[in-house]
């Protein structure tokens, strides 16, 4: 790796590729090259000139002599070629975070000035608490106080064994979960999986939950308006031909017929009471139009003599505008019952994912609930607060917002899991659990596939399961073990690396005349 | 240097292994203390254990 890097530098300063071979054998890198002399290069084989040269390239001047002046006139072109050694290039990271308020920085020089260790979160929120109260100085000194001890209360103790509380705690509780699967979330009607089921599932990092959902806040100022509401929601939701439109089929024909509803079409906001397209948009029928003439196999057809109509089409007015009529290209029965599912499922309008979205009333606001999610495409929506928008998928947040958003995500999920079933958990193990599963980039499964089948130690990985497999490819690779963990050293029979067990004593002679 | 309860946990058991091996007691003890851990408690508190804890952090 090394030996290529070096060749390439040596290959972007110009240097030619026969002096390249010769140099590579003896010199693995630059450093080493450039205080090489051209007496030392000389006698790995290199003419005196192409030597020179090579250190002049390096940029090693001043020890480079001085060559018959025809000759500088070209060094100095070639010089001139090799490009300035270009500005380092300095990353700036962005700072999102917000400017302190001036109550906020006199806070932290509070603390500063007290010496207390708080972090800057707990600032902020005492801040966000006490803003715009008049609160003496004295006062506020305590609360700082009380906050600190509390604080430094609640800190563990380096070598405590967090990881094991944390199963426990999450475990005990889990033991008392029902294992009855569905319950509603506010909305009568969808369905949301929770319970044992639900933390398993999310602790699993499965990439689809088993029943998606998706909160989602309107605009401010649109959010009282039930029609506009009615209307985003409508566009989100997946509108099939099915849902607008019965079809029929006319089996002696082969033909198809889709005769849009009225009612299902006003249901849906695609019609008005009256009957008239919603303004701005397209009547159903075009709509409808459009989305089927993209369908492969299918043809629309124009013109159909009157008397072939089957009776209940015949009512709907005339062809285009009543309803529409479609033939398969080949005229089979195989082909035509392929035609009717493809026109069924075929979406008129909606996110792809979204199968239903209702609405429920939330102090004076309206909020969409949907039964399926696609945070990505939502977001897309004109009229949404996106910055509110909420899915309960873990890998879509995580694909869409980045993992520290999903491990807020696991947080989050889990804490109102366990909530929902009267269980308090404190969030500090849940805590642990998210940033287990997401320190490394993306959301990982705790478990087989995931934390547990992935650990560096042998003896830990065979502790857990499949023992004898372990334990056999161990071997024939090779693997070693260094007996960190906590597994390992229980198996080998040595105190483990936790408590007291991981503390190593020093002695400490008191020196003569040193005070106390 | 402010010990935590495992380091200190460990320092008073490891000195008090020493004493009850017939090391010298390094204070005072008051008459009828013949408990190793209680003399190693005592000597910690009073801080001369001539140990101290290599942390790796």
């Amino acid at each position: 790796m090394a030996q290529k890097d070096f060749i390439k530098a040596l290959e972007r300063k110009e240097v030619p590729s026969d002096t390249i071979d010769i140099v590579k054998e003896k010199y693995t890198n630059q450093t080493d090259l450039v205080k090489a002399s051209v007496e030392d290069l000389m006698g790995v084989g290199l003419e005196k000139e192409a030597a020179e040269d090579l250190l002049a390239r390096l940029g090693k001047k001043d020890k480079v002599p001085r060559a018959p002046k025809a000759k500088t006139a070209s060094r100095r072109k070639a010089e001139k070629k090799q490009p300035e050694p270009a500005a380092p290039v300095v990353y700036e990271i962005p700072d999102k975070s917000k400017e302190y308020s001036t109550f906020e920085e006199q806070l932290f020089e509070k603390c500063a000035s007290l010496k207390l260790k708080l972090p800057r979160r707990v600032v902020l929120n005492i801040a966000r608490r006490l803003e715009g109260n008049d609160i003496s100085e004295e006062n506020l000194v305590k609360i700082l106080k009380v906050a600190n001890q509390k604080y430094t209360d609640h800190l563990m103790d380096p070598n405590e064994s967090a990881g094991i509380l944390a199963a426990q705690s999450i475990g005990e509780p889990g033991t008392q979960m029902t294992m009855r699967t569905f319950h509603y979330a506010g909305v009568a009607e969808i369905n949301v999986t929770l319970g044992l089921p639900r933390l398993i599932e999310i602790v699993d990092a499965r990439r689809i939950p088993s029943t998606p959902m998706m909160t989602l806040y309107v605009n401010k100022e649109l959010s009282g308006d039930i029609d506009t509401v009615k209307s985003i929601a409508s566009n989100i939701e997946t509108t099939t031909v099915l849902d607008l439109a019965d079809i029929e089929t006319d089996l002696h024909n082969m033909r198809l017929f889709i005769v849009p509803d009225q009612r299902k079409c006003h249901q849906k906001g695609l019609l008005d009471q009256d009957g008239n397209p919603v303004r701005g948009q397209a009547g159903p029928i075009d709509m409808i139009r459009e989305k089927v003439s993209r369908l492969r196999g299918i043809v629309i057809i124009d013109e159909v003599a009157r008397e072939t109509l089957p009776p209940k089409v015949e009512l709907a007015g005339e062809i285009g505008v009543g309803y529409l009529c479609l033939e398969p290209k080949e005229p089979s029965f195989k082909s035509l019952q392929k035609a009717l599912d493809l026109v069924k499922a075929a979406k008129v309008k909606g996110v792809e994912g979204i199968s239903r979205a209702l609405l429920k009333k939330k102090d004076d606001q309206w909020v969409i609930f949907t039964e399926g999610s696609n945070l990505r495409e939502v977001l897309k929506i004109d009229g949404l607060d996106h910055t509110r928008a909420y899915t309960n998928s873990i890998q879509e947040i995580n694909e869409v917002l980045g993992v520290e958003a999903a491990r807020n995500s696991i947080i989050e999920e889990a804490s109102h899991t366990l909530d929902e079933q009267g269980l308090s958990v404190d969030i500090r193990h849940i805590m642990l659990v998210a940033d287990l599963m997401t320190n490394d980039g993306d959301v990982k499964a705790i478990g087989r596939h995931g934390i547990s089948g992935r650990k560096s130690s042998v003896l830990a990985r065979a502790a857990f399961e499949i023992t004898a497999a372990h334990l056999l490819t161990a071997a024939m690779t090779g693997e070693e073990d260094h007996l960190d963990g906590v597994a390992e050293n229980i198996i080998v029979g040595q105190p483990v690396t936790l408590g007291t067990g991981a503390i190593n004593l020093v002695y400490a002679p008191v020196r003569k005349g040193a005070s106390e | 240097m402010k010990y935590t309860r495992f380091e200190k946990a460990r320092i008073i058991g490891a000195r008090a292994l020493q004493i009850s091996l017939g090391a010298p007691v390094l204070l005072e003890i008051p008459e009828g203390m013949i408990d190793p851990i209680t003399i190693s408690q005592l000597e910690f508190d009073k801080g001369t254990i001539p140990i101290t804890v290599k942390r790796d952090i």
